[in-house]
């Protein structure tokens, strides 16, 4: 990560020719909307990533950087609008200059080309979150849980976690359904080994008996076990010395038979009961065909009854009363989540009848082939249309077991009569049964060499499809396991991650909302695909940010969440933050607490930040978070931004008066001291009258601050005596003696009882005359600041209410401790 | 990182899941991309008979 010193945009976005100068510091940058702020951080951000995330992101639709990055009189030349960014890079203790122009925006030039600076400029690339507007700053407070998760997740580079979640959980479906297409498989050819067995159902026991009765038959030894090294022929080829039949008269005779037995028995009870179930359950989901919509919509609008926040549809924006909107949509969720019950349903009544249809289409098939060994071969095209027409009933009920949207033809499959095949297509299995009828006897013998090497066939098929449907079921059950553990872990590790940035969070947020939430408490609770948010409503319990939180205290949950997930993310690395008008509806109380959060916690970080509320930039200042800003007056479209620079008071002043402007001067001091002595009056705990309309001039104000000031000073001395810390105790009446002596100069405490020093009447001094009032006054307001180089904050009153226990500086190296030894 | 050690180290304990499959995953998971069904599959039910060898 990088500092920024300088930035020269050209012909980008709204912007002509600017300049800033950074320094590496923080920095503000102010004006009204549409001055082109945000076109600043988008520069910033396309010479560091290539890209600039408000023309590609999420619904942005056509809009793109090479087409719309370049100032639109520009927009016909892209190699006319670039960046250039000179940065230092902290952890390499080296400079770098960035040039990147839209012609292309892939490829950024880099000086100098050092291995380490430029995977440090690689670094930056994936890294784009260091610039974030309000828009995705509250994306992390208001969202619904599955799309914090994604956003959160991608921003603590977590996202690899969710899709191989996704690809565990897509791997584990993919085998239950294998597994059950497997166990169809093994019923059928049970059937079959049944059917050639005579047995009613196949254990060791049945077939060993049936296939021992056979082999006595023929004078073979008994088979003691059945395995898959067993043969149930084994000896049958040799002891007959003969070559097989094709068509083996008693096996097909009696797969002929239970064929003819299954049709005549028409349809189960429990095939007509699923098919029926299935075939009201299609029916009613295509009469309501918007049911079905519903499910395939339930995720979308269970989303948008999440983001549903104001009395507007959150999609369309269509003025909705927000309760009525909301209800609307439970309703549909309610309703979605009824027809996914009906789904449920759906499935279970269509495995019966795949597993009936795989048992039928096998023996019609068989049937198929003993009609074309025949000789002559039996007519059948009549039976292979029927078999054609089943298996378009098993791929139309399979289909729909994969995609709930292929309603029309299961429905078709499910209510159309295919069962009982009609007399013409019954006729060839008729005509089958008789022409094998008429082949010549066999004997007994015959019968059961010919049994033994069917069943044989039928035995190995059977034991490979067990075997099939065995490892099938072991893998789906082996994938969920896997999933299961996978998600275990996930959540836990997830939940360790969690709760460090929520501890984070909960740090920040107390820090800007000591006084009305010091209390505060949050709760992220990671499962897999959501991540909720649940957060304390002054000791009411836990609730989601937006349930009664006030819009500005969202966006300083979002401040807070963002700065803590950088923190977790990118630790020490964290160097610069881009935050574009993210606290626009911070209240201004809440407002200094930021700027000493950002200056005390992140001191490493350069935060550049943008505001169209002047007040919020002078806070900045004023707290010592920013020194340098760049203030936009207004803007056009043929020159840009018109750049007023905020330039520092005293040499403005000193400006004017060189220039014999006396007025001005006084007018510029004046101005600068009432707000400053609001800012004063508010740090010391001032007492001042109040006034109904709010308006305090500066004679209201300042009197009664450099009056707090030296009580203050008093009152650490007198603590500091009580605590026997003589050193202290000197050391701050040093301070109260310079402070008389500044506040002397200044003449502020004679404005009440001394006209002629007024500060109405300041126009009217000699510039050299004014000089010296401005130099007191300078000399005064340096004298409340901490001394540390970096820090340079308004020392404060702690707390802001309450017993005043301290006065004390941001970064903590001035701390007066006001309370005495009791 | 942690996650994936995690998730082996429970697979491990898992009796039901092969200690091979469990091998097979950490390597495959350990090369850092989102893995392919194709891949999955030979990491849990192992590799085709004909390339066993």
């Amino acid at each position: 990560m990088i500092h920024i010193k300088t930035v020269h945009i050209e012909e980008f976005r709204g912007v002509r020719s600017l300049d800033l100068d950074l320094e590496g510091k923080n920095y503000g940058i102010c004006g009204p909307n549409g001055t082109g702020k945000s076109g600043v951080v988008d520069a910033i951000e396309f010479c560091l990533t290539g890209d600039v995330s408000r023309l590609s992101g999420q619904g942005t639709g056509s809009v793109s950087v090479k087409a719309h990055a370049p100032h639109v009189d520009q927009k016909d030349h892209p190699e006319k609008a670039s960046v250039t960014i000179t940065a230092d890079i902290p952890s390499l203790r080296k400079s770098v200059k960035l040039h990147r122009s839209v012609k292309s925006p892939r490829q950024v030039d880099v000086t100098p080309a050092d291995v380490d600076v430029l995977a440090a400029v690689e670094e930056l690339q994936t890294h784009p979150e260091f610039a974030l507007s309000r828009r995705e700053i509250i994306r992390y407070i208001i969202t619904p849980p599955g799309r914090r998760s994604e956003d959160v997740q991608t921003l603590l580079r977590l996202e690899h976690l969710e899709k191989v979640r996704k690809a565990l959980g897509a791997f584990a479906n993919k085998r239950r359904g294998e597994a059950d297409l497997a166990s169809v498989a093994g019923l059928a050819a049970e059937t079959e080994l049944k059917t050639v067995l005579g047995i009613s159902e196949v254990s060791d026991d049945l077939v060993l008996a049936k296939v021992n009765e056979k082999r006595t038959l023929l004078g073979l030894a008994v088979l003691k076990e059945l395995g898959e090294t067993v043969s149930l022929k084994v000896d049958v080829a040799a002891a007959q010395g003969e070559e097989a039949s094709p068509l083996r008269k008693t096996v097909a005779l009696a797969d002929l038979a239970s064929l003819e037995s299954a049709i005549d028995a028409g349809e189960s009870p429990e095939l007509a009961s699923s098919r029926q179930a299935a075939a009201s359950i299609l029916a009613k989901l295509k009469d309501d065909e918007e049911s079905l919509a519903l499910v395939l919509r339930y995720g979308f609008i269970k989303t948008g009854l999440d983001l549903t926040t104001e009395d507007a549809c959150p999609l369309c924006d269509k003025e909705w009363a927000e309760e009525e909107l909301r209800e609307h949509l439970r309703a549909k969720v309610r309703s979605a989540e009824d027809t996914a019950t009906v789904l449920d349903e759906l499935t279970a009544s269509t495995k019966p009848i795949l597993e009936q249809l795989a048992g039928r289409i096998s023996s019609l098939e068989r049937a198929v082939e003993y009609c074309a060994e025949l000789e002559p071969p039996i007519e059948h095209v009549e039976l292979s249309a029927y078999v054609a027409e089943l298996r378009r009933v098993e791929t139309a009920l399979s289909e729909l077991l994969k995609d709930k949207t292929g309603i029309g033809p299961a429905l078709e499959s499910v209510t159309t009569s295919w069962w009982p095949p009609s007399a013409k297509r019954v006729h060839p299995i008729e005509a089958c049964r008789r022409a094998v009828q008429g082949l010549p006897d066999t004997s007994a013998q015959d019968q059961a060499r010919d049994t033994l090497i069917v069943a044989q066939e039928r035995y190995e098929k059977y034991l490979r499809a067990e075997k099939t449907a065995a490892r099938e079921e072991k893998v789906s059950v082996t994938a969920k396991s896997v999933l299961d553990h996978y998600n275990d872990c996930c959540s836990r590790v997830l939940e360790g991650i969690y709760d460090s940035v929520a501890e984070n969070f909960r740090k920040y947020y107390c820090v800007i909302n000591r006084e009305d939430e010091e209390a505060f408490v949050c709760k992220l609770d990671p499962a897999p695909a959501k991540l909720s948010l649940d957060v304390d409503f002054y000791g009411r319990g836990l609730f989601p940010p937006g349930a009664y939180h006030s819009e500005g205290h969202q966006d300083g949950m979002g401040l807070c969440l963002y700065l803590a997930l950088m923190k977790h993310t990118l630790g020490e690395k964290f160097a610069l933050a881009v935050l574009d008008d993210v606290l626009m509806s911070v209240d201004a109380g809440h407002r200094r607490e930021v700027c000493r959060l950002l200056k005390s916690e992140f001191p490493d970080t350069q935060f550049i930040l943008t505001t169209h509320d002047r007040v919020w930039l002078r806070y900045m200042k004023t707290e010592g978070l920013i020194v340098r800003s760049k203030t936009f007056a207004g803007w056009t479209v043929a020159a840009g931004p018109r750049v007023w620079d905020d330039r520092d008071i005293w040499t403005e002043i000193l400006e004017e008066l060189v220039n014999n402007e006396v007025a001005k001067a006084a007018w510029l001091l004046r101005h600068y001291l009432e707000y400053t002595a609001t800012i004063l009056a508010d740090n010391l705990r001032a007492r001042i009258e109040f006034r109904g309309d709010g308006r305090y001039d500066l004679g209201d104000l300042f009197p009664h601050v450099v009056k707090e000031w030296r009580k203050l000073l008093e009152t650490g001395e007198k603590s500091a005596r009580s605590w026997e810390r003589k050193d202290v105790e000197e050391s701050l009446a040093s301070k109260r003696t310079e402070a008389r002596e500044l506040i002397v100069k200044t003449k502020a405490e004679e404005w009440a009882i001394n006209p002629s020093v007024h500060f109405n009447d300041w126009a009217n001094l000699q510039p050299h005359e004014f000089r010296e009032v401005a130099d007191a006054f300078r000399d005064l307001l340096e004298s409340l600041r901490c001394e540390e180089a970096n820090c340079r904050s308004y020392l404060y009153v702690s707390p802001r209410k309450g017993t005043a226990e301290e006065l004390r500086c941001n970064c903590g190296a001035t701390i007066v401790n006001l309370r005495a030894w009791a | 990182m942690q996650v994936i050690d995690e998730f082996v180290a429970e697979m491990r304990e898992d009796t039901s899941i092969d200690a091979d499959a469990v091998d097979r995953l950490e390597e495959l998971l350990g090369r850092g991309a989102v893995p392919k069904p194709e891949d999955l599959a030979n990491a849990i039910v192992g590799p085709p008979p004909d390339t066993e060898s």
